[in-house]
């Protein structure tokens, strides 16, 4: 089972997008997928229709009252199953906190799915937390989505720093890709073409901006599914297949 | 809450399982549907899981043709084994999917028009759960039986499976008699070897279609069984018995042969495309080719061979045989199935300890194999009338001859697969440069190991003349 977490420390880079369509696409590989909405805004779950609750809510799951198995709803994807978004996720840093290894708790959690899984995708809350630490722990690879600005160039720098300070022994490997990109803008070709970060592998693909990916609000489903021959949906095909080279 | 129809499919539906229902014993369902999109379907019964579907263009034969997220779920319990076709239904499908506020699915309800060769067609009305909603699954469930008349139906594989003519869950191979210790030995005998009789009539049909490389390997042992208690018992054994049919027997196990040699060596091939580097591997696809034609070859005498008169009057001839012996009266040798059980594993034992006190590690490869044969007719005659045996004194038997068993079996099966690579050799001429090397590493590695077990077979020659239970 690999464990990939969409994850950026900056919000509306496109994380939410990435892991729904990510996961979708995974699951079209016939690969057995879960997707686990850790963001409390729940915007994954809302686009594959899924009801925002966890019984017992993050406490519940943390502490492990309640199996993660009994949180898995399928979607109306083959193959792919999600966690969907509870409210008492804006929480988990403090249930997380309560526990005596906090930040391997996600990825104690995780194994009990490993039979089950090929793919776990994490869609995370922007933040730097407790959380984070729990999710660099339990990832085999972070998805950082960029919009090719300064100001996102240099956020994806802060968590470069942040995985060296607090990640030492479970480094996750970082695979960053350009979102929202715009060639018509000069400062978004210039970032794109000047950007060389280290200890990050930054991917070829970049995922336009596009209507179509704003669109899925709409549709409620991945980009794949209303609007196959896209470019966002050519996008993400291109993205996963570099994803999935990486980690497999 | 909301319903929504898709439009109506049809489908031809193979249920798929190994000829002993590996799948079936661990409650998993393996489906190939042939339809607007060809996939495969792993559905677990008994737990909640969802389904995992998976296109693919073919049907899978073998677990490494299985795709990567199936094979990680049931190669391994499927490995060696075949898949075969256990079932089959066509199907008209009109699906309906109840969705709730959000036009989230929340139940599935198929109904399905199902056709067979064999039975008369039923509709059948599927309530599937959806992973997380089973609640939901369960007001449906209560709603259709109190308001729509409907009977339950049965398994769809189950019955897919016994319109085909097949048992889930029961191999083809009947179970063994049970042969109490007061009946005579003949009759005893006569059961035995009538029950070895029928696991070759039940697995001849799968022999002849090439199922799956098991089942010609436990036809085959059959034959040598039989032949091994004919031997073990020829005193207590009227002469037609004894004499007329064995040459027929022998000629049953020589057809058969080949065909199962090269299934060896075919699974040899593999191992060794697991195990060389991938510099030396260059001529393995070259050769596995031509034993690969040399099987199919192989396998058209043995289905000549079946398919003749030889066989049929083999199977009628000794039928009759062994219902003559069944009635027949008096014996010198026993008295009865617990005296004769005794007397053929203490013969079996004698020989086996005469063959091992005259070989060691130096002594020629057929005196090394005859030793293999009798410790065969050993643990046959303890497989066959061990029962009869107080169970302790059975089990210390099998735990001396197991160690020096598998030791030999590895000699021999390293002396064909060396015989086999060399007639490929013999030709040198016909195969490319890759292939004659890749043949030449192949016997280097044989040459090896069949050293190694030289090097340890004086200690395991040892280890069984000194065993407990040997005597």
């Amino acid at each position: 089972m690999r464990v990939l977490a969409t994850y950026s420390i900056k919000g509306g880079v496109g994380k939410t997008s990435a892991a729904v369509n990510l996961a979708y696409l995974a699951a079209c590989d016939g690969e057995p997928t879960l997707l686990w909405d850790l963001d409390p805004q729940g915007s994954a779950t809302f686009l594959l229709r899924v009801r925002p609750k966890v019984k017992g809510g993050a406490r519940g799951l943390i502490r492990k009252r309640r199996p993660l198995d009994d949180a898995i709803r399928a979607t109306d994807f083959e193959n792919l199953d999600m966690v969907p978004a509870d409210l008492s996720y804006r929480h988990l840093d403090l249930a997380l906190g309560q526990t005596r290894r906090p930040t391997q708790r996600l990825a104690t959690l995780l194994r009990t799915l490993s039979d089950e899984y090929a793919y776990v995708v994490l869609d995370c809350a922007p933040s730097l937390s407790l959380v984070s630490e729990s999710i660099f722990a339990a990832a085999d690879a972070l998805l950082v989505p960029m919009i090719p600005t300064t100001l996102s160039a240099r956020t994806l720098g802060q968590l470069v720093g942040f995985l060296d300070d607090h990640a030492k022994k479970q480094r996750p490997e970082v695979l960053s890709f350009f979102s929202l990109s715009d060639r018509r803008k000069r400062l978004h070709r210039d970032v794109m073409a000047s950007l060389h970060p280290k200890r990050v592998t930054m991917l070829d693909t970049a995922i336009p901006s596009s209507t179509d990916v704003e669109r899925m609000g709409a549709r409620r489903a991945p980009v794949s599914v209303f609007a196959p021959r896209s470019a966002a949906a050519r996008g993400y095909a291109q993205l996963w297949f570099e994803v999935r080279d990486i980690v497999s | 809450m909301g319903l929504a129809a898709a439009p109506a499919t049809r489908i031809q539906r193979s249920y798929l399982d190994t000829f002993d229902w590996r799948l079936f014993d661990r409650s998993e369902v393996l489906v190939f549907e042939r339809g607007a999109r060809d996939s495969l379907v792993l559905q677990h019964r008994g737990h909640e899981r969802s389904d995992l579907r998976v296109p693919i263009a073919e049907r899978p034969a073998v677990a490494s043709e299985l795709p990567p997220s199936l094979r990680q779920r049931i190669g391994s319990v499927i490995a060696p084994r075949t898949l075969i076709e256990v079932g089959h239904e066509n199907v008209e499908r009109w699906p309906l999917r109840l969705l709730d506020d959000e036009g989230k699915t929340v139940a599935r309800v198929d109904v399905e028009r199902v056709t067979s060769a064999t039975a008369p067609p039923i509709v059948r009305v599927e309530l599937n759960a959806v992973r997380g909603y089973e609640r939901v699954a369960r007001r449906v469930r209560a709603v259709l039986d109190s308001q729509a008349d409907l009977s339950p139906a049965e398994d769809p594989l189950v019955l897919a499976a016994r319109a085909a003519g097949r048992e889930p869950g029961v191999g083809p191979a009947p179970l063994p008699p049970t042969v109490p210790k007061g009946v005579g030995a003949l009759e005893a005998i006569a059961s035995v070897l009538e029950h070895q009789l029928d696991i070759v009539v039940a697995l001849e049909e799968g022999v002849r279609q090439d199922l799956d490389p098991d089942l010609l390997h436990e036809f085959r042992i059959a034959v040598r069984r039989t032949r091994s208690v004919v031997r073990l018992s020829r005193r207590h054994l009227p002469d037609k018995v004894r004499y007329v049919w064995d040459s027929e027997w022998l000629w049953l196990a020589a057809v058969t042969g080949p065909p199962r040699d090269l299934d060896v060596l075919l699974m040899e091939v593999d191992h060794a495309r697991a195990t060389l580097p991938s510099d030396e591997k260059a001529g393995l696809d070259e050769i596995q080719e031509i034993v690969s034609a040399r099987r199919r070859a192989a396998q058209e005498k043995l289905v000549l061979a079946l398919n003749g008169d030889r066989y049929g009057t083999l199977k009628r001839g000794w039928r009759y045989e062994l219902g003559e012996l069944r009635t027949a009266s008096g014996d010198a040798g026993a008295s009865n199935a617990h005296e004769l059980a005794v007397d053929l594993i203490e013969r079996a034992t004698k020989q086996l300890s005469r063959c091992v006190a005259a070989v060691d590690a130096d002594s020629p490869a057929e005196v090394i194999h005859d030793v293999r044969k009798r410790g065969k007719q050993l643990r046959y005659a303890l497989d066959l009338f061990g029962r009869l045996l107080p169970d302790k004194r059975v089990k210390t038997m099998r735990k001396a001859t197991k160690d020096l068993q598998d030791h030999l079996g590895e000699f021999q099966d390293n002396e064909v697969h060396r015989e086999w690579v060399s007639t490929l050799l013999e030709g040198a001429d016909m195969l490319s440069p890759e292939a004659v090397a890749t043949c030449r590493l192949l016997i280097a590695r044989y040459d090896a190991r069949l050293a190694a077990v030289r090097a340890s077979l004086a200690d395991r020659l040892h280890q069984f003349r000194v065993a407990p239970g040997r005597t």
